[in-house]
């Protein structure tokens, strides 16, 4: 929960840092955190990481296209229409490192995290409602589910001899597909539901936990040190006078 | 004394025009041990719902009459926190009632709902660990758990909060033939302990018999159609069970061949029945003259994409003309896909897979909803004619003709997820042979169907195989591979570990183990019996089991 916490607040603090190196001073901070601390597999990270920075080049190339005010500096380069601002080009780089970065907070959070553990103490050191906190762990019990059973559908469907070589012809199988999915998740969960209630989940007054969530020293100690430690890389960036703080324009 | 009692109860759901229920009265008495049978939408799933209030108070249904009454409070004016302490209930699927990821968490979830204190939540967990043989060795997550484990976390975590009466529907439905026995042997040492009442809702009826002391037995239309002691409903009653369509133990046409007033309740006892007359001598299986080969496999190996071994290693096999091949083994050991290579949906990592010229593989799933293309039951048959290019006109014509012959025409218009559970499936396979295909695959075909389903089934696999068509059965179910397989072949880590005749396969100990495999309880009381007097037949289907009394009834 504190962890939680925590990365919440690391996470608002990067969205609000627009220059690049920032948030690649944070970025090496948790994976040299991670390894240290976590016992986490690196290349869970890189697995991770091959989708965000997909997402990202995307950011860099759209802002540095687009995010060029006419006229303002020269140009870095220019095919055709296409113009290619420096300011564009930082502003995105910034973006592709920053959603790097709180990815791998987040990341960090996920591997490192018993999302039991997470879920109890989300209901009782956050009083987030029990209705909310359980289905969250049954839902991460979905979701492989929903994995196989698409592949399943998928095979099934097929079998059926479903080739459509038209233009929309894929995508009309892939919707069709869905409506199985669709039914066999919706029961799914109604069960799940059910067998809740059936258990005394529905009207339970006064609930007890079987597992103990005190916040205690060591919360406050690794609270402490991640924003003393995020706190000294945003000092450190400001006297190097890397950092730029978002000053509520959406382009350099 | 009464521990529920179901008062003229008539109950419809929601969206239904047909009650679920239909004046339905019903004791369960203290300490009693209950089976409760039914052909499928007969009403015994919801029954048990009703039983610990789920229904009114978590699903709504329109309650049209009578009452429920448990431990002596009316169901619907008691709390539904009060109702589950006195009654727990488990579902089928162990996969739609687990919540938490851990064990001992499960087991917790509904001592943490009633708000049993810490400190006494440790013991109770313990006992309840202990009463489902869930020791240390038991991994911690739910997700490295066997299905038949699940279950019994399932059972454990009903039985923690200490319920005086206990619901099963159908707990073993879902499970392989192992994960069955694991979970029938929990139930067995809780009929033996004779705490609680219990009620049970189990196809398996061989299995249970011995731990019941009564039967009742519901209608299609949800009312009580019989109940009593077991020996007299099912030597009593046969015919009434059998046009009702509901399970009877195999072991009841061996008392009633045998003259015996009671249904053994274990294999040894059947095994006596069996040693007490004479049987005539059946042909030991002989490798009948196989037709045409159809299907051939070749050093065939699969692999699924970021697996760490092939889910099949290295398999030769051929399927002939006019054969029933059933492919049995434990869940896991790459049937279905063995199947799927068999049917060209996938492509062999290595090795190939042949098939005959102008042969086709119409392949039918486990879920029949994975397979339907939305819209009608017409349109659904329509759909593969057209997808084999098929004129309109004549495709047309054949779907109305297979209409006819699966008795779907009166649903022709529905929507096929409208379907009870036995139309589906007959959907399924009417839309796979609309084509007339040579082989016809079935995954799965009997789970979770009632017995006149699966008679029907195995009807319609005899009668394509008679004439010369061509059915490859994947089956965890014994009784039907021993009454309609002409060939097994088993499976266990993606090898083939014996090939024969399904009587060869029952006799073979090592086979049966390996591949997690459990007898027929027919082919069980006959291998005891052969222990004793070797020169017995080894019968092991009802179907034999009738041929056997008629060529017996004729004088020699």
């Amino acid at each position: 929960m504190v962890k939680f916490a925590v990365v919440l607040v690391l996470s608002l603090l990067l969205v609000l840092v627009i220059d690049p190196i920032t948030p690649l001073l944070f970025l090496a901070l948790t994976l040299l955190a991670a390894a240290a601390l976590g016992n986490v597999s690196l290349a869970s990270y890189g697995r991770a990481f091959a989708v965000l920075a997909v997402v990202g080049l995307g950011f860099v190339w759209s802002n540095a296209i687009l995010a060029s005010a006419p006229g303002e500096t020269p140009p870095l380069a220019v095919w055709g229409p296409i113009r290619v601002s420096e300011a564009g080009l930082r502003f995105g780089i910034a973006i592709a490192l920053r959603g790097l970065a709180i990815g791998a907070i987040s990341l960090t959070f996920v591997l490192t995290t018993d999302p039991t553990r997470f879920a109890v103490s989300l209901a009782r050191n956050a009083r987030v409602p029990d209705r909310i906190a359980y289905p969250l762990l049954a839902a991460y019990r979905f979701l492989p589910f929903l994995t196989d059973e698409y592949a399943q559908i998928h095979l099934a469907q097929r079998v059926r001899g479903a080739a459509d070589a038209s233009t929309f012809g894929g995508l009309r199988r892939r919707l069709r597909e869905l409506v199985p999915l669709f039914a066999t998740a919706v029961r799914r969960a109604t069960r799940v539901a059910v067998a809740m209630d059936a258990r005394g989940f529905a009207g339970a007054s006064s609930r007890t936990y079987l597992r103990e969530t005190p916040i205690g020293g060591g919360d406050v100690v690794f609270a402490l040190v991640a924003i003393a430690g995020a706190l000294a890389l945003l000092w450190l960036s400001a006297s190097a006078g890397w950092l730029r703080l978002w000053d509520g324009r959406f382009s350099a | 004394m009464s521990f529920a009692s179901v008062e003229s109860l008539t109950l419809r759901h929601i969206g239904r025009r047909a009650p679920a229920l239909r004046g339905l009265d019903l004791e369960w008495h203290q300490g009693e041990r209950l089976l409760l049978l039914g052909p499928s939408g007969s009403g015994k799933s919801t029954l048990a719902l009703c039983l610990d209030g789920v229904i009114p108070h978590s699903l709504d249904a329109h309650w049209e009459a009578g009452r429920v009454v448990v431990n002596g409070r009316d169901t619907r004016e008691a709390r539904i926190s009060d109702l589950v302490r006195d009654v727990g209930i488990l579902f089928q699927d162990p996969e739609a009632q687990l919540v938490m990821l851990e064990v001992d968490d499960e087991i917790a979830f509904g001592l943490e709902n009633l708000g049993v204190p810490r400190d006494r939540m440790r013991e109770r967990i313990a006992a309840a660990r202990a009463a489902t043989a869930l020791d240390s060795s038991t991994p911690r997550l739910l997700a490295d758990l066997s299905g038949g484990t699940k279950q019994r976390v399932t059972l454990a975590s009903l039985l923690a909060m200490r319920p005086r009466g206990l619901v099963l529907d159908e707990p073993t439905a879902t499970l392989d033939p192992a994960g069955a026995r694991e979970v029938l042997a929990a139930f067995a040492s809780l009929a033996a302990d004779r705490e609680r009442s219990l009620l049970i809702v189990e196809h398996r009826v061989d299995e249970v018999l011995r731990h019941v002391d009564r039967v009742a037995v519901l209608d299609g239309e949800g009312h009580l159609a019989m109940e009593g002691d077991p020996d007299r409903v099912f030597l009593g009653e046969a015919q009434r069970l059998r046009s009702l369509g509901v399970w009877e133990p195999d072991l009841a046409a061996l008392a009633r061949a045998t003259g015996a007033q009671r249904v053994p309740r274990t294999a040894d006892e059947a095994a006596a029945l069996v040693t007490s007359r004479d049987w005539p001598a059946v042909d030991e299986p002989v490798a009948s003259a196989r037709g045409r080969p159809l299907i051939a496999a070749r050093a065939v190996r699969y692999r699924y994409e970021r697996a760490s071994r092939d889910a099949v290693a290295g398999v030769d096999i051929i399927v002939a003309e006019g054969e029933c091949v059933a492919i049995v083994g434990p869940n896991g050991a790459g049937k279905s896909t063995l199947g799927l290579l068999l049917a060209g949906v996938l492509r062999p990592s290595a090795g190939e897979v042949t098939l005959a010229a102008r042969s086709r593989v119409a392949y039918v799933f486990q879920y029949p909803e994975h397979q339907f293309v939305p819209s009608t039951v017409r349109a659904d048959l329509r759909f593969g004619l057209s997808a084999c290019g098929v004129a309109p006109a004549e495709a047309d014509r054949r779907a109305t003709a297979t209409l006819e012959q699966f008795g779907l025409a009166r649903l022709a218009e529905a929507n096929p997820y409208s379907l009870s559970h036995g139309e589906k499936r007959r959907l399924s396979v009417a839309s796979a042979l609309v084509t007339d295909p040579q082989v016809l695959l079935l995954d799965e075909p009997t789970f979770g169907q009632d017995r006149r389903n699966v008679d029907e089934l195995g009807a319609l696999v005899d009668e394509r195989v008679r004439a010369g068509g061509t059915v490859v059965v994947i089956t965890h179910d014994l009784p039907f591979v021993a009454a309609h397989a002409t060939r097994v072949i088993a499976l266990a880590d993606g090898r083939v570990v014996f090939e024969g005749a399904p009587q060869e396969l029952f006799a073979r100990a090592d086979v049966l183990t390996r591949c997690r495999l459990v007898l027929p309880p027919l082919a069980e009381a006959f291998r005891r019996a052969r222990a004793q007097r070797p020169g017995l037949p080894l019968i092991s289907s009802r179907a034999e089991l009738d041929r056997a009394l008629r060529r017996s009834a004729v004088p020699a």
